[in-house]
């Protein structure tokens, strides 16, 4: 008997020295890297986007972490991931990045929004930190020549030209649109390239073209859309388009309702539809709503860190709870963005900040959430955006057509 | 012209809602003197309140008024009696202060227990509507004005027909005077101050039915909307609030569809700048306001 588990012991003991020698051949553990991130946990997006980012930049570090960490000189580095919150506020984004430099930290995942990665996008400049901008679309972003900031979800200009695109080959097809348009920088600019696309689809755009800019444009994060909709009072556009973000897309189904206005066909937005605080906040008015989106989990797509995006889909939701009828878009973003970092490192080889952006810049990658290229500014502008509708408090994708799992039920208002 | 009867309409129910936020406001400015910054703190307490009813228990927000009112009642009348009594003979400055570190410590301890997170009550009649001719009159809206309404018919009928009410207006009036006619002013400031926080708190509890709060946005606003409208109104007078919330709501909604959306607060300073300058003491205020006497 004990001369068996003398055998055992010598086998097991044998296993863990090979095993050990085997590891040391390949890589041994380096020194944690640190990625640092100001996220909204409180305030306008701290109940829905600032914590769908979060949980995206969680899941990739551990994700990473899990299997390794990130390797290059033979030797495996954990990534620590370090949050504050920013209060949901572009001014508190920027001080803590600044403070984040103070302490050593140079690899910046972005906040939530275009307002607070405009915010620190100048501070990572001056500072020589390198930030992978996951949820910060406006393209005025890019246009202030700054190297260290790079983008990969699709840019501001694409969020409402493709709700426009997809409603030109629905049946009915729209003759006319309204669009209301939060004051801020992406919304707007998102709102004017909208607007240009609908008038070159053959749509009227009600009032008039420009209404976003004026009539139909709204304080940004306002939970009162009542002047706009009231401007629309009378028009009876087919389709109704928020270009914002959850508060104004909740507040204008909601008062739609106290006002009497409502579009002919249905109700499409930017940002919200796509989270699951939408159809919380809205119940059943949020059926059938339109939203343009940065991820569906139909496309094509994988990698060797999350697999497929609809296994990336499963393992995302089964780890934080969420059904996978209701995912957050923004989660794919923020672990895409974070994928940049990692891969971006790897590439450099070295944790040296001016190495890791010039890889970055030259990144050329396919991963879960789409293929990963930057241009000369910093923008991932080759990846293509998609529709989702509310059907049955699921989101289904409708468009493009060759992704699409169900067809949209269109017209969306009952009758 | 549908569109200006529509923005009339909505301006009219909405600005009922502002008035019921404003009318404790301007009840506490009048009597005691006290400019209240903790005011929007104290109606986002109410929306919890109601929230917490609701959320936990079902409870309708309309079924949750008294339970919010006297709860808010009673953390009002302890603020004035431990706290503000202390300094209220001190100059406005101190008591501004003492009011905006109070509202801190409220909207503090709201974060932490509640986080900055937006809520809401879902109702299945509030962001409904009945339409008059071509205009929506939404319910939840109208509801809460026609309770502003109610309450300051309640206020004055208080003020002007009990003993009480005739009280809290001699303290107002006079607090040397008051006292010696056997007054107990610091009880009466304390009732006065717990009125005006239930009232806050049902204008939380309405402001939670018909749109959203927060605990971090939502009480700036609150507060400034009540002084505007305080202001507007003309202090001393019960329906001041009431006449100033609905003129405010109008210009807000009307202004808003003339110019856009992002214009509101431009809108309401620029109608409190104009009436200050036609009627300084407010549209319905009294003039006796600003030669009281403080002993």
């Amino acid at each position: 008997m004990l001369q068996k588990q003398g055998a055992l012991i010598a086998t097991l003991g044998l296993a863990v020295l090979v095993f050990a020698c085997g590891a040391g051949s390949t890589s041994s553990a380096g020194s944690a890297i640190t990625f640092a991130a100001p996220v909204s946990q409180t305030g306008a997006f701290g109940q829905a986007e600032g914590l769908y980012t979060l949980q995206g930049y969680k899941f990739c570090v551990s994700t990473v972490n899990a299997q390794g960490g990130i390797t290059f000189g033979g030797q495996s580095h954990t990534i620590t991931l370090v949050t504050q919150d920013d209060q949901s506020v572009a001014a508190t984004s920027a001080q803590i990045v600044d403070q984040f430099n103070d302490q050593g930290y140079k690899f910046i995942l972005s906040p939530y929004g275009s307002g607070g990665t405009t915010a620190v996008a100048p501070v990572v400049e001056r500072n020589g930190q390198v930030m992978a901008d996951s949820n910060g679309a406006d393209t005025a972003i890019f246009t202030h020549g700054y190297k260290s900031t790079f983008a990969v979800l699709s840019p501001s200009s694409t969020y409402v030209t493709t709700i426009i695109d997809a409603l030109a080959t629905m049946n009915p097809a729209p003759k006319s649109v309204a669009i209301i348009a939060a004051s801020d920088g992406f919304s707007q600019h998102a709102a004017e390239k909208g607007a240009a696309e609908a008038q070159a689809k053959g749509m009227t755009v009600l009032p008039s073209t420009a209404a976003y800019s004026s009539s139909t444009k709204v304080a940004a994060n306002t939970t009162d859309v009542s002047s706009a909709l009231i401007a629309l009072k009378g028009t009876n556009p087919d389709v109704i388009i928020i270009s914002g973000h959850l508060n104004e897309a909740v507040a204008a189904v909601k008062q739609s309702s106290e006002l009497g206005v409502k579009p002919k066909y249905g109700f499409a937005a930017t940002v919200a539809p796509p989270t699951p605080a939408f159809i919380t906040a809205l119940g059943k008015s949020a059926e059938g709503v339109l939203g343009s989106t940065q991820w569906v989990p139909e496309i094509s797509a994988s990698d060797s860190i999350f697999g497929s995006a609809k296994q990336f889909l499963a393992n995302f939701t089964n780890t934080y709870g969420w059904s996978p009828n209701q995912y957050p878009y923004q989660a794919a973003d923020a672990a895409a963005g974070c994928e940049a970092m990692v891969l971006a490192i790897e590439k450099a080889g070295s944790t040296d900040p001016s190495a890791v952006r010039t890889a970055l810049a030259g990144l050329n990658v396919d991963t879960f959430y789409g293929h990963i290229q930057f241009d000369s500014t910093g923008m991932n502008s080759t990846k293509p955006m998609y529709l989702i509708q509310i059907q049955k408090a699921a989101f289904v994708t409708v468009y493009p057509s060759n992704l699409a799992t169900k067809p949209a039920v269109w017209p969306a208002m009952a009758a | 012209v549908s569109q200006f009867l529509q923005a009339a309409a909505y301006g009219l129910v909405q600005g009922g809602l502002l008035a019921l936020v404003a009318v404790g406001f301007s009840l506490v400015w009048g009597i005691l003197n006290v400019i209240n910054l903790s005011h929007g703190a104290l109606a986002v307490t109410g929306a919890y309140v109601a929230w917490l009813l609701n959320t936990h228990f079902g409870v309708d927000p309309f079924l949750a008024i008294p339970i919010v009112a006297v709860c808010l009642f009673a953390f009002g009348y302890a603020i004035q009696r431990g706290l503000i009594n202390l300094v209220v003979n001190a100059p406005i400055f101190l008591t501004l202060l003492l009011t905006f570190g109070l509202s801190l410590v409220i909207l503090n301890a709201l974060q932490l227990a509640f986080t900055a997170d937006d809520r809401s009550i879902e109702t299945a009649y509030a962001s409904q509507s009945f339409v008059i001719a071509t205009v929506n009159i939404p319910y939840g809206r109208l509801a809460a004005c026609l309770l502003a309404v109610l309450i300051t018919g309640l206020l004055v009928v208080m003020m002007t027909r009990t003993r009480l009410g005739r009280a809290i207006g001699a303290t107002g009036m006079d607090r040397g005077a008051a006292r010696l006619m056997g007054i107990r002013a610091r009880h009466v400031y304390a009732l006065t101050f717990g009125i005006a926080s239930a009232l806050a708190g049902v204008a939380g509890a309405m402001i939670a039915t018909v749109g959203s709060f927060n605990p971090t946005t939502t009480p700036t606003q609150l507060t400034f909307d009540a002084f505007v409208i305080s202001v507007l109104g003309g202090l001393g007078n019960m329906y001041g609030a009431l006449v100033g919330g609905l003129v405010l709501g109008v210009a807000e909604s009307v202004g808003g569809l003339l110019l856009t959306g992002t214009w509101v607060n431009a809108i309401a300073m620029a109608v409190l700048i104009f009436t200050l300058i036609v009627k300084p003491s407010g549209l319905l205020g009294k003039a006796q306001y600003s030669g009281r006497v403080e002993v």
